[in-house]
């Protein structure tokens, strides 16, 4: 071993390295060709593992707790201080073993307020990683939407011209119309923004019964819509359509197909959470 | 693990194994039940008096992995809590190795199927590598940098961002 160094099966060093931060990873691209070929070919950031992660926020100080997914112990912990006095830093997503993470300012009596959520989201071939924010304005219309762009190294965030949620799904980032009749979607390598038609249900809004709501979720990366139907005495339910074939760039028609529905009889004011969708085929609310 | 030294009869019998450097050593069954590959020879009776041969461990590794295979089988079932706390402290005081007897560990433990000990190797190794600059890293595993200037600058272009995040204590970028 000493004259070739420390030259691992690559199995054996794959699996050393998938213990390891992205962020690390990164850097250890550094060390020799050997070790760039086996993180670039064998740990490419889509496969990394996928990690309980739970947030917790209280005034000044946030902490991102990650638990191992064998024993279900606490491994690690990272706390986030606000910068402001009554402020709070919360979780907008994760990507690949990175969190975006955005402050909460406090404003008036110190009621946090501002900054909208984001998206984030990475691009397989060029490697980069961008969050992409859409301003939240009161009333919407359909024209006016203008997208902000931040690529991980840059300065500054960009605008770009272009409502539902936001999501990153297989290198494009997807949002609702405000009426929920399109899916509107943008390639982050282009940066170039299409729209295709939403599932029936979302399109069809006066025969769902109830008053639906919308989301837009990533299925196994794939896209999702997740409809809700809340009712004030009638079960509440969630269905997720996941986009089967087409839309993207607007190519060929989309077609969706129903692959969950949860229902529950709540009590008055308690609804189901949005679903992610992360363990294998289990739904999480 | 526990129950795997019941179906092979009397759990008291001792293993000799022989290292790639003709070395012999001795553990119980239940020792040699941690590794896949013993287990599966023990099972197919190819455990005699003359040793089963591990040609690719040598003595010092294999006296390690003996080691390891005892202690383990020795607490495997119904653990109390002091006792898994001793065989993590064990465990802990076992991989602070040098480099050279990880390297081996790690091929030995993932050559003999040894599960538990290959991942206290892996874990090590990562840890080692963790909060480390490429050149102290290089210098723990003993890499030359096959790196021209010029690729090194490019490397560094492509990982800005997670250099912002992430900045350790080195001359490069």
């Amino acid at each position: 071993m000493a004259d070739e160094g420390f030259s691992l099966p690559d199995d054996a060093f794959v699996q050393i390295l998938l213990l390891l931060p992205t962020s690390s990873r990164r850097w250890l691209r550094l060390v020799c060709k050997r070790w760039r070929g086996v993180i670039d070919d064998r740990t490419a950031e889509r496969q990394v593992q996928t990690k309980i992660l739970a947030f917790t926020s209280v005034p000044n100080v946030s902490r991102a707790h990650v638990f191992d997914e064998e024993d279900g112990r606490r491994r690690h912990v990272w706390a986030y201080r606000s910068s402001y006095t009554k402020g709070g830093v919360a979780m907008v997503c994760t990507c690949n073993g990175l969190l975006c993470l955005h402050g909460r300012v406090p404003c008036g009596d110190g009621v946090a307020a501002t900054s909208p959520p984001s998206r984030f989201g990475y691009h397989p071939t060029t490697g980069r990683y961008k969050v992409v924010h859409v301003p939240c304005r009161r009333r919407l219309t359909s024209s006016d939407h203008t997208l902000q762009v931040f690529t991980l190294g840059d300065a500054s965030w960009r605008e770009v011209a272009s409502p539902g949620g936001i999501v990153s799904v297989d290198g494009s980032t997807y949002w609702l119309t405000s009426r929920g009749d399109r899916v509107m979607s943008m390639d982050l390598a282009d940066e170039h923004v299409a729209s295709f038609s939403a599932p029936p249900v979302v399109r069809r809004r006066p025969d769902f019964p109830g008053n639906p709501v919308f989301h837009v979720t990533n299925v196994h990366a794939r896209l999702g819509v997740a409809v809700g139907t809340y009712e004030a005495v009638a079960p509440t339910r969630v269905d997720v359509w996941v986009l089967e074939a087409g839309g993207r760039r607007g190519e060929t028609p989309a077609r969706w197909s129903r692959t969950y529905s949860v229902a529950a009889r709540l009590d008055e004011g308690l609804w189901i959470t949005w679903p992610y969708v992360a363990h294998g085929e289990h739904v999480q609310g | 693990m526990a129950a795997a030294t019941d179906d092979a009869g009397d759990s008291n019998e001792m293993i000799r194994v022989v290292s790639s450097d003709g070395e012999h050593f001795e553990m119980p069954e239940a020792a040699a039940n941690l590794s896949l590959v013993l287990r599966h020879m023990i099972e197919d009776d190819c455990a005699d008096a003359a040793g089963i041969p591990l040609a690719v461990v040598a003595a010092k590794p294999l006296a390690k992995i003996v080691d390891y295979c005892t202690k383990h089988a020795a607490k495997s079932s119904g653990l109390t809590i002091e006792e898994a706390e001793e065989l993590k402290r064990f465990d802990a005081e076992f991989i602070e190795v040098d480099t050279d007897m990880l390297y081996d560990l790690l091929v030995a433990a993932d050559f003999m199927g040894v599960e538990g000990l290959s991942k206290l190797a892996v874990q090590r190794t990562a840890d080692l590598i963790k909060g480390k600059t490429p050149e102290q890293n290089r210098e723990t595993f003993g890499i030359v940098n096959d790196f021209t200037p010029e690729e090194e600058e490019e490397i560094c272009k492509e990982n800005e961002w997670a250099f912002q995040i992430t900045k350790p204590p080195s001359r490069l970028c």
